[in-house]
């Protein structure tokens, strides 16, 4: 914890460390409503660390990039997923909690699709895992809508004026997945090596797939 | 010192390896909504709403939110509510708990593990 988390004011009072570190008052309030619901059995703690170490550690945007992978290299499993996405995405076994019903835009030389949650942060978590913290900020999820070509350039990104930017707002109903251009050059690349270069923010529209080297 | 956090635009974590959970109380609390909500206390929609109109609250005392302890606050406020609105927890309980929380960790020697006496609720 850095210290500016830490409500206990060192200035308040004279004394020697004797006693632990108070956390901080989120962190308190979080710690009251787990034993409430601890008490009440109404969660697990085992539930609640598999779940922790699921979203860090096996779900996250390598599964995305294995989508996007095979609709480079299988033109009808591409027809499928822009089709019925949530159907060819299950094909791959990434399915359920917030990819229920799920979206594919397709970039095209004249397209170029971003994706935003304006309300909160609703976002496809069996293909890209739990968002990143600047998708979840106020500034983005204003001004990915108002200003999409100055919020992609200061990604990096600069989108040719010639090219239409379209912003997909995701809810909880409905959450968004872009399947990028592949590559030129990739051509004989096997779907494996082409999943590496798939990056997330490829798949949120706030990036490109990385060079072929 | 510059204390601006590093996520304002331009954007600077362009890169994948981005940690998924920035402190333990949030994923925490992640896990203990999704928990809640599968287990079908509340839908995930539901949940969505009370989060949307928190952060709008949120977003009235301070401009911009910044996507990390802020959102997490603001997730924190939604989950009090809707457990309160749906009778799952009462604020008074809950305020009771966190009361629990300070006094073991101010009480319980550095280096012990801070446990708080067991109540019936």
């Amino acid at each position: 914890m850095n210290s500016k988390e830490n409500n206990h004011s060192h200035h308040d009072h004279e004394h020697d460390h004797a006693h632990s570190h108070l956390p901080s008052d989120p962190e308190l309030r979080v710690k009251a409503i787990e034993t409430l619901l601890l008490s009440k059995g109404l969660i697990d703690p085992n539930t609640l660390d598999e779940l922790i170490d699921t979203y860090e550690n096996n779900i996250g945007p390598q599964n995305g990039a294995k989508v996007v992978a095979k609709a480079w290299v299988d033109n009808d499993y591409k027809k499928r997923l822009l089709e019925d996405a949530t159907s060819a995405i299950r094909e791959l076994s990434y399915q359920g909690r917030q990819g229920e019903n799920m979206v594919v835009v397709e970039n095209t030389p004249e397209i170029h699709n971003v994706v935003v949650c304006t309300l909160c942060s609703c976002y496809p978590w069996p293909v890209l895992g739990i968002p990143p913290t600047w998708y979840k900020s106020d500034e983005y999820r204003s001004r990915a809508v108002r200003e999409p070509r100055k919020v992609l350039s200061e990604f990096g990104l600069n989108i040719d004026s010639k090219v239409q930017i379209k912003v997909w707002d995701s809810t909880a109903e409905l959450r968004y997945l872009v399947l990028p251009m592949r590559p030129i050059g990739s051509e004989n690349m096997s779907e494996a090596e082409l999943a590496k270069l798939v990056t997330r923010n490829s798949m949120i529209g706030t990036g490109l797939p990385e060079n072929v080297k | 010192m510059n204390n601006k956090p590093n996520y304002k635009l331009p954007f600077t974590s362009k890169t994948d390896n981005q940690i998924v959970f920035q402190s333990p109380w949030h994923s925490q609390l992640f896990a203990i909504t999704v928990q809640l909500s599968e287990s079908g206390n509340f839908s995930w929609k539901e949940f969505v709403d009370y989060f949307g109109k928190s952060l709008n609250r949120a977003r009235i005392h301070k401009e911009d939110l910044d996507g990390n302890d802020d959102y997490f606050n603001s997730w924190l406020v939604a989950l009090e509510e809707i457990i309160v609105t749906k009778e799952i927890a009462n604020s008074k309980i809950l305020s009771v708990l966190k009361n629990d929380w300070i006094n073991a960790y101010l009480s319980t020697p550095h280096g012990d593990p801070v446990k708080i006496k067991q109540r019936t609720i």
